[in-house]
């Protein structure tokens, strides 16, 4: 069984031996993240953070909120730090990117990591990759640009005591691991790919910037979090061939080859993979027309019935709609009668909320789709759209809904995204059709964004979605929302999907060093709700912690907050005892001041358990009236 | 034919074409509305247009990406748009090829579409007009196999719903096209020609009148 202590609190007993190879000048820290600390010439050097406030130089590689944070400790009021240029005026000004979050994480298709600073920390001396700087009492670092887990990750190296030692943050952990999988979600330019289509898209960094530090050739590497790493060429090598091989997998079974084609996905394979490195990709399965009765209209799909008129799928803006009204005002239909909401990215939702006033029409959805259309703005997920839908008919996985001369089923589907339904549409002179948001297509599975929170659990996610389509009435097709076609897999088809969505599970088991994968894969998996209020000053409110226990065993979730100045809250910590695969919250009752400065501000909370002890973790926002 | 200008971008003004998604599908919109002259309209997701590589810190598909763009920017990106169209769609009326000329919407409609308008965040439209003739019954559109994603093609018509054509690149459509009315100068052409037959008839008509008089003076020529 893997162990976690890594992230950690726990040190293991043999790792006393491998503190010994650090030269005798090095003192060493292990904790929820390392402290490094080189004292010469009365001077103190202090890589990453912690130790007493003062240091004379403090290191940072990259900036998330808790390495920020273990900086800010170590430099205190008077030390000079020494970060990435990249980010020196973020730091300078934080506050600029949280007040404008406040809008931004809406219709957000960036998909970056948002555990971002909250206060501001003065970078003394920006430096870049190639730069070379003097430490105190003349030590020489060097630095090296090292892109892959964050975007402006730089790796600092130092020769002492005859030992070549790269502190290189996040970017490998020992045994060839990474912290998570989802912080490598971005924009491949080179493919054409955004952020939002980005899969594991800076993996391609960081195999260049594993193999620019394998050239260094270090005698040790000391990470951000866990154990050293003593043998730098063969964890390189191992995190490497781990990367390749979950890229490798997630290419062959990907939906995006349906839109995007060899050509695209080749050079986004090649990235990680090897400039020669043949990609395979999954072929097309069995696809035909729609039958007449279903019209496609953008990302809306609109039912016919017999006597004329109109039952609509997702409805994702002004084109849509536009075209619905095209289609009433030419009698083409007589009447819009109903709207199901597949999912929430704004492609599908974003004018529902209209066309349901301008057609005077229900909405119906799942309640895992419903309690974000009504109430967008308490999550925080890939595109969701601000237009809120004012009532949403819940409809119970599994329920009927006859209409005209159709029978519906909806059905709770976590495919493409974790907040995702599907209807079932059976009528007489047709073989079902079940119409699955977004969640596959002719090529393969639609699980292209981890924001997405795409849980590789047996009894959700894919899995569950696998399970559904297998149960289908013989015959069946299947219907993506952006797709003019009906498609089907065939049981074999069906068999190696789920092979290879196995496969991968193990592999990103063995890339980082949680005790289930869904951690790696899942940022949600401890979050706030609401995301986002609003309260005047005076006012109270609150907020609930949800934590969903991954683990196959009992966990004890320990939950500190931290508050901004103008909010309270009658507790500020609380314990939550979570069985297996479960998923609860705990509540924190909240006062604003009455004398509270208007504006954005940020809740943030610390997570641990037996073995994680995660700084500033969870981050929710409250605009002060 | 820049004569159509003032349509195309009233077309702008008011909505521009509904492409459903920027990433996924190329889109190209056909009016059939109107005989003799076919409207196409290429939207075009602008990132995807910069020459070499987008940097990741580019919200690519934001609505702040054009809004953010100088008009050096614009105007590069416009003029990769017209190469880029240019490059992956042909049109064919039977065996006459035609090299659409796109016109596009000005700077500050690119950045800030009108509000209604139903082109997506980060996108920009071009429109051209196709005219054709009479005796010109279809138009082939061709798909470059260069294009990198597939075509999302829209054919709408009075009175029905859009009809969508999903095409792989290297692949070509055949629209069926309403036959044309005739051009006035054709009409004028025909209307001379038959005016000249009805002035030659009648001529001859009394030319032979007058024959068949004069032999009736003189019957001895009738032999």
């Amino acid at each position: 069984m893997k162990t976690i202590s890594g992230f950690f609190v726990v040190m293991l007993a043999s790792a006393a031996s491998l503190y010994a190879q650090l030269p005798a000048g090095i003192q060493f820290e292990k904790g929820p993240l390392n402290a490094v600390t080189i004292e010469k010439a009365g001077q103190r050097l202090v890589i990453y953070g912690g130790g007493a406030p003062g240091a004379d130089q403090v290191l940072m590689t990259h900036v998330r909120r808790d390495s920020t944070e273990f900086a800010r400790l170590a430099a205190g009021k008077t030390g000079k730090v020494v970060a990435p240029a990249s980010v020196a005026d973020f730091l300078d000004y934080p506050s600029a990117h949280w007040t404008a979050w406040w809008e931004k994480r809406f219709d957000y298709y960036d998909q970056q990591v948002t555990r971002l600073p909250i206060s501001p920390l003065a970078v003394a001396h920006p430096v870049a990759g190639g730069d070379t700087f003097a430490g105190p009492g003349g030590l020489e670092l060097r630095v090296l640009e090292t892109p892959g887990y964050t975007r402006e990750g730089i790796t600092y190296l130092l020769e002492l005591e005859g030992k070549k030692i790269a502190f290189s943050g996040d970017l490998i952990l020992a045994g060839g691991r990474v912290p998570d999988l989802y912080s490598f979600q971005d924009a491949i330019p080179e493919a054409k790919i955004g952020g939002y289509h980005g899969y594991g898209g800076r993996l391609g960094q960081l195999v260049s910037s594993l193999e620019t530090l394998a050239a260094e050739k270090p005698d040790l590497i000391v990470p951000l979090r866990g154990d050293l790493i003593t043998d730098p060429q063969g964890d390189i090598t191992e995190l490497i061939t781990r990367v390749r091989a979950i890229y490798a997998n997630y290419l062959s079974t990907n939906a995006l080859n349906w839109y995007f084609k060899e050509e695209r996905l080749t050079a986004a394979g090649r990235l990680v993979l090897g400039p020669e490195a043949e990609v395979e990709l999954m072929d097309y399965s069995e696809h035909v027309d729609l039958p007449d009765w279903c019209k496609h209209l953008g990302t809306t799909k609109l039912l016919l019935a017999d006597d004329g008129s109109g039952f609509v799928l997702d409805c994702g803006g002004p084109g849509p709609l536009a075209d619905l009204r095209k289609a009433l005002a030419a009698g083409l239909v007589t009447r819009i009668e109903g709207i199901f909401v597949t999912h929430t990215h704004n492609d599908h939702s974003a004018a529902v909320a209209d066309a349901a006033k301008e057609f005077n029409c229900p909405v119906y959805a799942v309640a895992e789709v419903a309690e974000v259309l009504e109430n967008p703005g308490a999550w925080f997920l890939p595109g969701t759209s601000a237009n809120a839908v004012e009532k949403v008919t819940v409809l119970a996985d599994g329920e009927k809904l006859p209409w005209k001369n159709y029978e519906f089923t909806a059905h709770f589907f976590p495919g493409q995204m974790f907040n995702h339904g599907a209807l079932l549409v059976e009528r007489s002179d047709h073989a079902p059709v079940f119409f699955i948001g977004d969640s596959f297509s002719p090529s393969g599975i639609d699980d292209y964004c981890l924001m997405n929170r795409n849980l590789m659990r047996e009894d959700t996610g894919f899995f569950l979605c696998f399970k559904k389509v297998r149960g289908l009435p013989e015959g069946s097709w299947m219907v993506n929302q952006h797709i003019p076609h009906l498609f089907r897999f065939t049981p074999a088809r069906l068999e190696l999907l789920e092979q290879r969505y196995r496969e991968r599970i193990e592999l990103i088991n063995a890339l980082t060093l949680w005790d289930d994968p869904n951690y790696a894969i899942d940022e949600r998996w401890a979050s706030f709700y609401p995301y986002g209020q609003t309260l005047a000053p005076g006012a109270t409110g609150k907020l609930e912690l949800r934590v969903w226990n991954h683990s196959v065993r009992d966990r004890e979730i320990r939950v500190k907050l931290h508050l901004p100045s103008g909010v309270t809250a009658a507790r500020s910590e609380a314990v939550l005892t979570l069985p297996a695969r479960r998923h609860g919250s705990m509540t924190f009752p909240l006062s604003i001041a009455d004398n509270a400065e208007p504006g954005i501000k940020v809740i943030t909370a610390d997570i641990a358990s037996d073995d994680f002890d995660l700084k500033q973790w969870a981050e929710a926002l409250v605009k002060i009236e | 034919m820049r004569r159509f200008i003032p349509e195309i971008l009233l077309f702008f003004a008011l909505a521009g074409p509904a492409a459903a998604h920027p990433a996924l599908y190329h889109y190209l919109e056909i009016n059939l509305f109107d005989a003799g002259e076919v409207p196409v309209y290429v939207t075009f997701h602008a990132p995807e247009l910069i020459e070499g590589v987008v940097t990741p810190e580019d919200d690519l598909y934001g609505r702040e990406w054009l809004a953010t763009r100088d008009d050096a920017t614009l105007a590069g990106l416009v003029e990769n748009a017209d190469l880029f169209a240019g490059e992956v769609f042909a049109f064919q009326f039977a065996e006459r090829e035609v090299a659409p000329d796109f016109v596009y919407p000005d700077f500050a409609t690119i950045r800030r579409p009108p509000p209604g308008s139903v082109v997506p965040d980060g996108c920009f439209s071009g429109a051209a007009m196709l005219p054709y003739t009479r005796g010109e019954t279809a138009l082939m559109i061709a798909f470059s196999a260069t294009a990198q994603k597939r075509l999302m093609l829209i054919i709408n018509r009075p009175a029905a719903f859009p009809e969508v054509i999903d095409l792989e690149p290297g692949e070509q459509y055949v629209l069926a096209l309403p036959e044309a009315p005739l051009q006035a100068g054709a009409v004028w052409g025909i209307a001379a020609v038959l005016l000249s037959l009805i002035l030659i008839l009648v001529l001859a008509l009394i030319g032979w009148r007058r024959g068949l008089f004069s032999l009736r003076k003189n019957p001895t020529l009738a032999k």
